[in-house]
C-alpha cells in the first residue's frame, strides 16, 4: 500500500500482562514468542468492524524449579533403595525430556470505523507491529505491541476501543475525543476496574490488559482530556471472556441482518467511532527491537510530515511508564547514532514492505471468504544451543541470506541467546517442529 | 587290570593339533594317533599334574644329557606338557609313538639292559640330601613313610592271622596262611625294626641319596625302538627316591622268572653297580626289601575283599599264596645270601 | 596398519604350520594352515596383550582348559612382535553361541565367567599394571561427572524426569561411594563382556575373543552381560538367575561386589546418553524411557539377592 496523502493508518499501543496458570511451570527464559492477528475486516451499512483477535502464542524454557527432594541416607534393604519412579513418556509431540512451557493467550480486538474513512476495502488491514515483552515474573508476562488499521482515510475520524480493564491496563489514545464521544467512559472504567479486582481474587489466569490507541491523527480535544477520561468500553461482562468474540460476531450478524432503525439509534451514540477491543494470551518474542526501531522510524516520519508524533507522551506523561516509555527511549536511541543507517535499511526494506503489505491485504481479502487462511505472524527466534542460521533458516522455510539481512547480520557466526527477527514470508509458514 | 575303558576328552585332541586324526585305544587309557605329522601315544594318567609335571623336567634333563631311553613328554601348542583332566583327577600327556613294548616281542637279556638304563638314569638324576621344599614337591617316600607302610601290612597280617585263630572250620586259603603266618610276621617285624632304626639315621643326618626311580618297571613299560635300543616309558610312578626302590620292585618282579637263582640275581645286580654302585647302606635296605612279603599281604588283602568267594576262586587264591610263600622263602634265602656276600667291609 | 596376505604368509613362517589360503576376517586375519583354521590377531597394547595372555594361561591352568590361548611360535613365544603392533595366532572356533533362553547354557555362561574373573584375581598379583593397564576407563559413576551432567540438563528437561534421573544417578553414587575404594583393589577386567565370547564345539564350551579390549575393574563385564543376558532372553529374569546361578556356584562374589554392580545397574546410563543424544535429536527417548522400566526390574532383582545374601549372614553370624 502506498502512503498516499489522503490515507493513513490507525495505531493501536497495546499492553497486556498475561498470568500463567499456577500449575504451568514459571517462565525461565523465552524460547518463541508470535503475535498473530486473527482479524476480518467487515464491511458494514455505515461502518467498517474489524474484528477478531491478537493471538498470543509463546514457548518457554521454565526456570529452575528447586529440586531438593533428598534422598533418605539409609534406606533400610537394598530393594527398597532401588525402587525409583518410572519415567515418563507421555503423548506430548515434544520429547518426554523437552522441558517447553507454553503460553497461548487471546487478545481481542474490536474497532469501528465509519465508512466514509475508507476508500476501499482492500485498502485496509491489520497488521501487528512492535511487538515485545517482558517477563515480571516466572508467572507473569508483559507483552505490549502495536496494532497498526490500514487504509483509513486521512480525515478526522472517532474511534471508540472497548475492552475488558483489569487494574494494569492502560488505555492510551493518542489522539481522539474519546469521553465526549462515549461519556459513559469514567464510569465503565471504574466498573472495570472493580471486575477485574474480582476476577483477579477468582483467577490470576486471567490475563491483563493494556491497550494504548495511536491514532496518527490526533485531534485537538485529545490534549484536552485527562487519561483517565479515556474511553474505554468494556466490551464484555465478568463472565465473558473466550466467548466474547463470538458473541460480538453474533451481535454484528444480527446487526447486519437488522439493518433497521434501533441499529440506527445505537450507531448514532458511537457513530465515527473506533471500537478497538484486544484481549490477550501469550507467546514470547523477542522480536522487539526491530518492531521498535520501525515503529520510531514510522513515526519519526509521520512526526515529520505530520507533527503529531508524540500526542500521546504529552497527553498521558504519567501513564506511559511501561511500553510506552521503552518505545519512546529505543526511539530516541535510534535517533541518535543508527539513524542513517536505519533510513537507508528502511528504504531498502521499503519495496518488501509494501509487497508485504498488499499480500497482507490480498490476506485480508482472503480471509474474508476463507477464515483458515494463514495470517501476518512476528517472529523472534532466540538462537539455542548448537543452532545455526541454516537450520533456523531451514526451520522457518527462510533462506539464510534472508534471515541475516533481515538481522543486518555480517557473518553466519550467530551466538546461543541471540536475538533473530524472522522475516515474514508470506509464501511458506513456519515449519513447525 | 580291573580298570574299565577310560573315555577320553576329544577337546584334549585340539590342544595339539590333533583332533582329526585316527584315534586308535592301546590300553584302556593310552591311545595311538597317527598324524602327519607323526604318531603320537596319548595317555591319560591318574597321577597328579604337577608329580606329572616334575616328572617331565627330570626327563627333559635326561634327554637333554643324550639320554635316549627315556622320552620327554611332547608339548601341545601352547606350550604345556601335562593337561589336566577337566573333571576328576589326573592328566593326559603325550609322547611320540616308539614302537611296540617287550610284552609280544620278547628280547632275550633285556632284564640286563633295563637294569644298566636304570643305573644311568639313576646316576643322572642322582642327589644327596635332597632340600626339604624337593621332598615335599615330589612325595618322596620317605623311610618314615615306607615304615608306616610297611606297619600297616605287619597289621593287616596280625589281624588276619587273629581272624583265622577264631575260625573253627577255617577255609583252605585260611589254613594255607597260617601254616606260615608266624613266620611271615616275625620278619615283617624285622624287618621294620631295621627301617626304624635306618630311618632315625637317616633323618639325623639326611644323607640319603637320591634318584629318579622309575617306580614300575615291566615289560608293558620298556618299548623297543626301530634300531633295537630299549626305551623306559610309563613314568607315572616315578618319584625322586633310592635307588633300592627300582632295583627291589624290579627284583621282586622278574627274578621269580628265575626262582631268584643266585647267580642270576648277581649278574643283574653287577650290571647295575657297573655304572652305579650302591652304598653299604642301600644295599642294606635292598636285603629289607627283599625281605617284605609284599605279595603275600596284597594277596589277604584281595582274598578280604573278594568276601563272598566261591569255591573255584578260593582254590585259586590258595593257589597263589602258596606260589607266594614259595617266592617269600627264595627271597629270604637270596637276601640272607645278599647280606653275607654283597656289603663291603666297612 | 591391517595384516595382509604377504604379512599373514610372513607371520606363519613363524609358526610350525604351513598356510595354505587366508582372508581378512573380523578384524583379524583368517588362514587356513595343514594344523586347521587358525586366526591372526593385530593388537595394539603390548601391556593389553601381555595381560590378557596371562588371564588365558592362568585360567587354562586353573582347570578351564577350553579357553582360546596364543598358540606359541616356533621360538614358543605366544605372540609375534611386529614393532609397535603385535599378532597373536589362535584356533578358528566356530560353532554355536549360548541360547539365552536356555536355563542351562546361561549357568554355563555364568560359570565361565566366574572363572574368568577367579583367574583375573591370580593375574593382578602376577602381572605389573603396564601403561595399557593404567589406561582403563574409570567409573562414570563419581559426584563430580554426575553433577555436570546435571548441570548440563539442568533446566533443559521435563522436571519430573529429571528428578527422576537425578534421584537414579544420586542412589546410584550413594553405592559407589560405599564402594569405591574397593574398586580400586578389584583386578582389572573387560570394559565389556558378550554371552557370544562362548561357542560350543564338540560338546565343549570354549571362551574367545577379547582383544584389545577396553579395561575396567571387575564386574563392568558382568553388568554389561547380566543387561545383555536379560535383554536378550526376552526379558526374562530367568535367564538372569541361571547365569547367576553358575556364576555363583564357581564363585560367591563379595558383598560389596554386589553393592558396586548394584550402583552400575543403577545408573541410567541409557536415559542419559539418549537425552544427551536426543539434543541433536538421534534417539527418540519414548522407547529408551519403557526400556528403563525393564532396567529398574533387573535392579530391583538384584536387590532382592543382595537382600538374601545379607539376611543369610546375619542369621549365620
Amino acid at each position: 500500500m502506498t502512503r498516499g496523502e489522503e490515507k493513513s493508518s490507525l495505531r493501536f499501543s497495546l499492553q497486556e500482562t498475561v498470568f500463567l496458570d499456577q500449575d504451568k511451570p514459571p517462565i525461565g527464559q523465552m524460547e518463541e514468542i508470535q503475535l498473530v492477528p486473527d482479524i476480518e475486516v467487515l464491511e458494514r451499512e455505515k461502518e467498517i468492524r474489524i474484528a477478531g483477535y491478537l493471538a498470543l502464542y509463546g514457548q518457554y524454557r521454565p526456570s529452575d524449579r528447586q529440586q531438593q527432594e533428598e534422598e533418605e541416607e539409609n534406606p533400610p534393604d537394598y530393594q527398597s533403595a532401588v525402587k525409583f519412579p518410572p519415567f515418563q513418556a507421555d503423548d506430548s509431540i515434544y520429547s518426554p525430556w523437552k522441558n517447553i512451557g507454553e503460553v497461548y493467550h487471546q487478545i481481542p480486538v474490536n474497532i469501528s470505523l465509519p465508512l466514509d474513512r475508507i476508500t476501499h476495502l482492500d485498502d485496509v488491514f491489520a497488521v501487528v507491529d512492535a511487538f515485545d515483552y517482558d517477563i515480571k515474573s516466572p508467572h507473569q508476562l508483559l507483552i505490549s505491541a502495536e496494532l497498526i488499521i490500514t487504509g483509513i482515510n486521512e480525515k478526522e475520524s472517532q474511534y471508540v476501543l472497548k475492552t475488558p480493564w483489569d487494574h494494569n491496563n492502560r488505555l492510551t489514545p493518542i489522539s481522539g475525543d474519546e469521553n465526549q464521544r462515549y461519556p459513559g467512559w469514567e464510569k465503565q472504567e471504574e466498573q472495570a476496574e472493580q471486575e477485574e479486582r474480582e476476577e483477579q481474587t477468582e483467577s490470576l489466569n486471567q490475563p491483563a490488559q493494556s491497550i494504548k490507541a495511536d491514532d496518527q491523527e490526533p485531534r485537538e480535544e485529545q490534549q484536552e482530556e485527562e487519561s483517565s477520561a479515556m474511553k474505554v468500553v468494556p466490551l464484555f461482562d465478568e463472565e465473558e471472556d473466550e466467548q466474547s468474540l463470538q458473541t460480538e460476531e453474533e451481535d454484528l450478524r444480527d446487526k447486519e441482518r437488522a439493518k433497521d432503525g434501533t441499529e440506527d439509534d445505537e450507531r448514532a451514540n458511537h457513530e465515527g467511532d473506533v471500537k478497538v477491543a484486544i484481549t490477550a494470551k501469550r507467546r514470547e518474542e523477542d522480536r522487539e527491537q526491530v518492531n521498535l526501531t520501525s515503529y520510531a522510524e514510522k513515526s519519526k516520519r509521520d512526526s515529520t510530515t505530520r507533527s503529531e508524533p508524540d500526542v500521546e507522551a504529552e497527553a498521558d506523561p504519567a501513564e506511559e511508564s511501561g511500553v510506552g516509555q521503552s518505545e519512546i527511549e529505543s526511539a530516541g536511541m535510534d535517533e541518535g547514532t543508527d539513524f542513517e543507517d536505519r533510513d537507508i535499511e528502511s528504504e531498502a526494506a521499503e519495496p518488501d514492505e509494501e509487497k508485504e503489505q498488499a499480500e497482507q491485504g490480498l490476506y485480508l481479502k482472503q480471509f474474508l471468504e476463507n477464515r483458515e487462511d494463514d495470517f501476518t505472524r512476528l517472529t523472534i527466534v532466540i538462537v539455542q544451543k548448537d543452532e545455526s542460521i541454516s537450520s533456523i533458516a531451514e526451520r522457518y522455510s527462510l533462506t539464510e541470506q534472508q534471515i541475516m539481512r533481515y538481522n543486518k547480520l555480517e557473518s553466519e557466526h550467530i551466538e546461543e541467546g541471540q536475538i533473530l527477527y524472522m522475516p515474514r514470508n508470506r509464501s511458506a509458514e513456519p515449519a513447525e517442529k | 587290570m580291573k580298570r574299565g575303558h577310560v573315555s577320553l576328552d576329544r577337546a584334549v585332541l585340539y590342544e595339539y593339533d590333533l583332533a582329526h586324526d585316527p584315534v586308535i585305544p592301546v590300553t584302556p587309557n593310552v591311545w595311538k594317533i597317527q598324524s602327519p605329522f607323526g604318531s603320537f601315544a596319548l595317555k591319560k594318567s591318574s597321577t597328579d599334574p604337577g608329580q606329572l609335571f616334575n616328572i617331565n623336567n627330570q626327563l627333559q634333563r635326561l634327554a637333554a644329557q643324550n639320554f635316549s631311553a627315556v622320552i620327554p613328554f611332547v608339548p601341545n601348542k601352547f606350550g604345556e606338557s601335562v593337561i589336566p583332566v577337566q573333571s576328576g583327577q589326573g592328566a593326559y600327556y603325550v609322547t611320540t609313538w616308539i614302537g611296540e613294548n617287550l610284552e609280544k616281542t620278547s628280547v632275550q637279556g633285556w632284564e640286563t639292559e633295563v637294569l644298566r638304563l636304570i643305573a644311568l638314569m639313576h646316576q643322572y638324576t642322582v642327589q644327596v640330601a635332597i632340600p626339604s621344599d624337593m621332598l615335599k614337591k615330589w612325595h618322596v617316600i620317605t623311610a618314615r613313610r615306607l615304615m608306616r607302610r610297611w606297619m600297616n601290612g605287619l597289621q593287616l597280617l596280625n589281624g588276619f592271622k587273629e581272624q583265622c585263630e577264631r575260625e573253627k572250620y577255617p577255609s583252605p586259603f585260611f589254613v594255607a596262611f597260617m601254616a606260615n603266618a608266624s613266620y611271615i610276621i616275625d620278619t615283617v617285624q624285622q624287618s621294620i625294626e631295621i627301617l626304624r632304626l635306618r630311618a632315625e639315621k637317616v633323618d639325623d643326618r639326611d644323607e640319603m641319596r637320591y634318584v629318579l626311580c622309575h617306580g614300575r618297571l615291566h615289560r608293558g613299560n620298556i618299548v623297543r625302538r626301530r634300531n633295537g635300543r630299549l626305551v623306559l616309558i610309563d613314568f607315572d610312578h616315578a618319584n625322586m627316591d633310592t635307588p633300592v626302590r627300582d632295583l627291589a620292585l624290579f627284583f621282586r618282579r622278574h627274578m621269580p622268572a628265575y626262582d631268584w637263582h643266585t647267580r642270576t640275581a648277581d649278574e643283574w645286580l653287577s650290571h647295575y653297580e657297573k655304572i652305579f654302585p650302591l652304598t653299604n647302606d642301600e644295599k642294606h635296605l635292598l636285603a629289607i626289601y627283599f625281605m617284605y612279603p609284599q605279595k603275600i599281604i596284597r594277596c589277604v588283602q584281595t582274598y578280604l575283599s573278594v568276601s563272598s568267594s566261591s569255591s573255584r576262586s578260593e582254590m585259586v587264591m590258595v593257589q597263589r599264596l602258596e606260589k607266594y610263600l614259595h617266592q617269600f622263602l627264595l627271597i629270604r634265602d637270596y637276601a640272607r645270601y645278599f647280606l653275607r656276600t654283597r656289603l663291603d667291609p666297612v | 596398519m591391517t595384516i595382509t596376505r604377504t604379512r599373514a604368509n610372513a607371520i606363519s613362517k613363524q609358526y610350525p604350520w604351513k598356510i595354505y589360503r587366508g582372508r581378512t576376517f573380523q578384524g583379524g586375519y583368517f588362514i587356513l594352515t595343514n594344523r586347521g583354521k587358525k586366526k591372526l590377531t593385530l593388537w595394539h597394547d603390548r601391556n593389553v596383550l601381555e595381560w590378557s595372555h596371562c588371564w588365558r594361561e592362568t585360567m587354562a591352568t586353573g582347570g578351564f582348559r577350553t579357553v582360546e590361548r596364543f598358540l606359541l611360535t616356533r621360538d614358543k613365544k605366544p605372540y609375534l612382535d611386529l614393532g609397535e603392533k603385535w599378532v597373536t595366532a589362535t584356533d578358528h572356533y566356530a560353532g554355536k553361541h549360548p541360547d539365552y533362553t536356555s536355563r542351562r547354557d546361561m549357568k554355563i555362561v555364568g560359570k565361565c565367567l566366574a572363572e574368568l574373573h577367579q583367574s583375573l584375581f591370580d593375574v593382578q598379583k602376577k602381572i605389573e599394571k603396564g601403561e595399557g593397564l593404567s589406561r582403563f576407563r574409570q567409573s562414570m559413576i563419581n559426584d563430580d561427572a554426575v553433577a555436570k551432567k546435571l548441570r548440563e540438563l539442568h533446566g533443559k528437561k521435563k522436571t519430573e524426569n529429571l528428578m527422576n534421573l537425578r534421584k537414579r544417578m544420586n542412589r546410584s553414587v550413594y553405592f559407589y561411594k560405599k564402594v569405591a575404594s574397593l574398586t580400586r583393589e578389584l583386578p582389572l577386567s573387560h570394559e565389556t563382556f558378550s554371552a557370544k565370547n562362548l561357542v560350543r564345539i564338540s560338546g565343549s564350551w570354549y571362551l574367545y575373543g577379547c582383544y584389545n579390549p577396553n579395561l575396567a575393574p571387575l564386574h563392568h563385564d558382568t553388568y554389561h552381560l547380566v543387561r545383555e543376558i536379560y535383554q536378550k532372553s526376552g526379558w526374562n529374569l530367568e535367564s538372569v538367575q541361571s547365569f547367576f546361578d553358575g556364576y555363583r556356584r564357581e564363585r560367591e562374589p563379595a558383598i560389596q561386589e554386589w553393592i558396586y554392580l548394584l550402583s552400575m545397574l543403577i545408573f541410567p546410563s541409557d536415559i542419559l546418553n539418549a537425552v544427551q543424544e536426543e539434543e541433536s535429536r538421534m534417539v527418540d527417548p519414548v522407547p529408551v524411557m519403557e526400556k528403563q522400566a525393564y532396567w529398574d526390574r533387573l535392579t530391583i532383582w538384584i536387590a532382592e539377592q543382595m537382600d538374601q545374601i545379607t539376611k543369610k549372614e546375619r542369621v549365620s553370624r
